[in-house]
C-alpha cells in the first residue's frame, strides 16, 4: 500500500488506516488503547474521525428517515391472500377504498421541507385508522342491530378490556348511537373499532396497537394541535377526514365523512376519555373485566335501536 | 426444518415488521421510491412462496434481505445488463490523508453522494452503516466473500467523504489543518 500527502508523523499513518475499524468498535482491545492514546495528542486524526462520524450519522439519520408508501403493508398483506384465497375473521382487503386511503392529505401549514417529512411521516400513521373506517364502517360490516355490552365485551368481538370505549364514546359524542363494537383485521393488524352513527353519518372510533418504532412526528409543529396533552393530528381525503392521537402503545384514530373541523372536535372530545380508559390496559394494573361486569351491573347502558342501512 | 406453513397470519407476524427496513433499503439501492415498492412486494411474495423453508427462531430480517438482493439481481438481469463495477478501477489502494468533510451536512448532499456511489458499494454501505448487519451476515446476504465486503465498504466510506468535502479547504482557503508532511 502507497501512503501519499500525509500530515503528522509515523504513528499517524497507522491510526489513520483504523479510524473507520475504531468508529465500528472492531479493533482488538491494545489497538484501541493505541489509537486513544494518538487522538489524545493529534488535533488532525481527532479531525478525521469527528468526519467519519459525521458522514456514518448522517447517513443513518436520512437513510432511516425514509418512511413506507402509505397503504404498502396492506397491499402486500392483500396480495398474499390473492394468492393463497386466505380469509380471515372480518379481514377485508384491496378494496378501492384503501387505494383512495394512500391520497391521505395532511392538514399542515407551512411548506419546508421538515413539515413535509413530518407530515407525511403522520400521514401514513392517520391512514391506518381511515383506512379501517372505510374497509370496515363504510364497507357495512356491521350488524343490522347495535349488539350488547355483553356481546361488546365478548372476547371474539372488542374484548373486555377495550369495551369500556363504548360507553365512553357514547357519553363524549352524544348525538351519536351505537352500531357496532368489534375488533377488526385489516392489513395484518388488529383494531378494536367503535362505529357510531348520527342519521346516514357513520363515525369510527378505532385503535391499533403501535408497532416497534412507529410514532407521530415529535414536537410541536403546525400539523399537530396539543389537547389535554397529547399533539392531535388530523387529515382528510377527498370526503372523509381522520384525527389521530398516540398513547404509550396505541394509535387513537376518528375517522367519517364530517368536514374536517367537525371531526377533529369529536376526536378531541375523545382524547381524555380513550387516554384514562387505555392507561390501566397498558399499564395491566386493572382487571378491565371487572370494570365492565360493574358497569354493567350498573344497568346505565342503554342502547338506541339502529336500522339496518 | 419444520413443516410447510400454511397460515399467512403466521408469515406476516414474523415478517412485516421488517417491511420498513426492506422498503428503505431498496429505496436506497434503486434511488426511486415506486421502483423500491415494486421490489417490496416481490420480495414478500417470494419470501411468502419459501416461508416452508424458514425456520422459526432464526434471523428472519436476514432472511429477508438475502431474499431482496436475490431479487434485486433477478430484476437487473431481466431489465438491465446487469452493471459489474470493475473497484480496482475506482480507487487506488492508497492510504492518503483526506480533506476535512464539510460542517454542516445537508439531508440532499448526505443522499447525494449516496446515489453516486456504484451499487455493489451502496449495498455494502447499506448494510454495514445503516441496518448494521455484522460484516459475516453482510457477506452472507451478499454471497461474497467478507474481504471483499470489508473492501468495499471501506472504498464506500471514502468516496462517500470525498463527495461530501469541503471543498474551500481543500483548497486551502478558510480553516487550515496543520502538519508536516511524511
Amino acid at each position: 500500500m502507497n501512503v501519499v500527502k500525509f500530515p503528522g508523523n509515523q504513528q499517524c499513518v497507522k491510526v489513520y488506516g483504523y479510524l473507520d475499524s475504531y468508529l465500528s468498535n472492531e479493533l482488538l482491545v491494545e489497538t484501541t488503547h493505541d489509537v486513544l492514546r494518538h487522538l489524545d495528542s493529534c488535533t488532525e486524526c481527532r479531525q478525521a474521525l469527528a468526519d467519519r462520524q459525521k458522514v456514518r450519522d448522517g447517513l443513518r439519520r436520512v437513510v432511516l428517515a425514509e418512511t413506507l408508501p402509505i397503504g404498502l403493508e396492506t397491499r402486500i398483506s392483500a396480495k398474499l391472500r390473492e394468492q393463497t384465497g386466505t380469509n380471515i375473521r372480518r379481514a377485508w382487503f384491496f378494496t378501492p377504498w384503501i387505494l383512495a386511503a394512500a391520497c391521505l392529505m395532511l392538514t399542515v401549514a407551512g411548506s419546508s421541507m421538515i413539515h413535509r417529512q413530518k407530515a407525511m411521516a403522520a400521514s401514513q400513521i392517520l391512514a391506518l385508522g381511515l383506512g379501517d373506517h372505510i374497509i370496515c364502517a363504510m364497507g357495512g360490516h356491521y350488524p343490522p342491530t347495535p349488539p350488547d355490552m355483553a356481546t361488546v365485551a365478548d372476547e371474539d368481538n372488542m374484548g373486555a378490556k377495550y369495551a369500556l370505549l363504548v360507553p365512553a364514546a357514547l357519553k363524549q359524542l352524544s348525538q351519536f348511537q351505537l352500531v357496532e363494537g368489534h375488533r377488526c383485521h385489516v392489513g395484518g393488524r388488529t383494531y378494536p373499532h367503535v362505529i357510531l352513527r348520527q342519521g346516514d353519518m357513520l363515525i369510527s372510533l378505532s385503535l391499533v396497537e403501535r408497532k416497534g418504532g412507529e410514532a407521530f412526528p415529535q414536537g410541536l409543529w403546525n400539523g399537530a394541535t396539543k389537547i389535554d396533552g397529547q399533539n392531535v393530528f388530523q387529515g382528510h381525503q377527498e370526503n372523509y377526514s381522520v384525527a389521530g392521537f398516540a398513547t404509550a402503545k396505541h394509535f387513537v384514530f376518528v375517522s367519517s365523512a364530517l368536514d374536517e373541523q367537525t371531526n377533529f372536535d369529536l376526536a378531541r372530545r375523545m382524547v381524555p376519555a380513550t387516554t384514562e380508559i387505555l392507561r390501566p390496559i397498558e399499564a395491566s394494573l386493572r382487571k378491565p373485566v371487572t370494570m365492565v361486569l360493574a358497569w354493567l351491573a350498573s344497568g346505565s347502558f342503554q342502547p338506541e335501536a339502529v336500522s339496518h342501512r | 426444518m419444520l413443516g410447510p406453513k400454511t397460515n399467512v397470519a403466521d408469515f406476516e407476524a414474523v415478517a412485516l415488521p421488517h417491511l420498513n427496513d426492506i422498503f428503505r433499503t431498496a429505496s436506497g439501492l434503486l434511488c426511486n421510491r415506486t421502483e423500491a415498492e415494486d421490489l417490496s412486494q416481490d420480495v414478500y411474495m417470494h419470501a411468502w412462496k419459501s416461508f416452508h423453508r424458514f425456520e422459526p427462531g432464526t434471523n428472519c430480517r436476514a432472511w429477508l434481505f438475502k431474499i431482496l438482493f436475490h431479487r434485486l439481481h433477478h430484476h437487473r438481469r431481466k431489465w438491465f445488463q446487469l452493471k459489474l463495477t470493475k473497484e480496482a478501477d475506482l480507487l487506488e489502494d492508497t492510504l492518503q490523508w483526506e480533506p476535512p468533510v464539510k460542517e454542516q451536512l445537508s439531508d440532499e448532499e448526505i443522499l447525494g453522494a449516496l446515489d453516486k456511489l456504484p451499487e455493489d458499494y451502496r449495498a455494502v454501505v447499506l448494510l454495514a452503516d445503516v441496518e448494521e448487519f455484522s460484516y459475516k451476515e453482510v457477506a452472507a446476504t451478499l454471497d461474497i466473500p467478507m474481504g471483499t465486503v470489508m473492501s468495499r465498504l471501506s472504498r464506500a466510506r471514502r468516496l462517500l467523504r470525498e463527495q461530501l468535502r469541503d471543498t474551500a479547504q481543500s483548497y486551502g482557503i478558510g480553516k487550515i489543518v496543520g502538519g508536516d508532511a511524511s
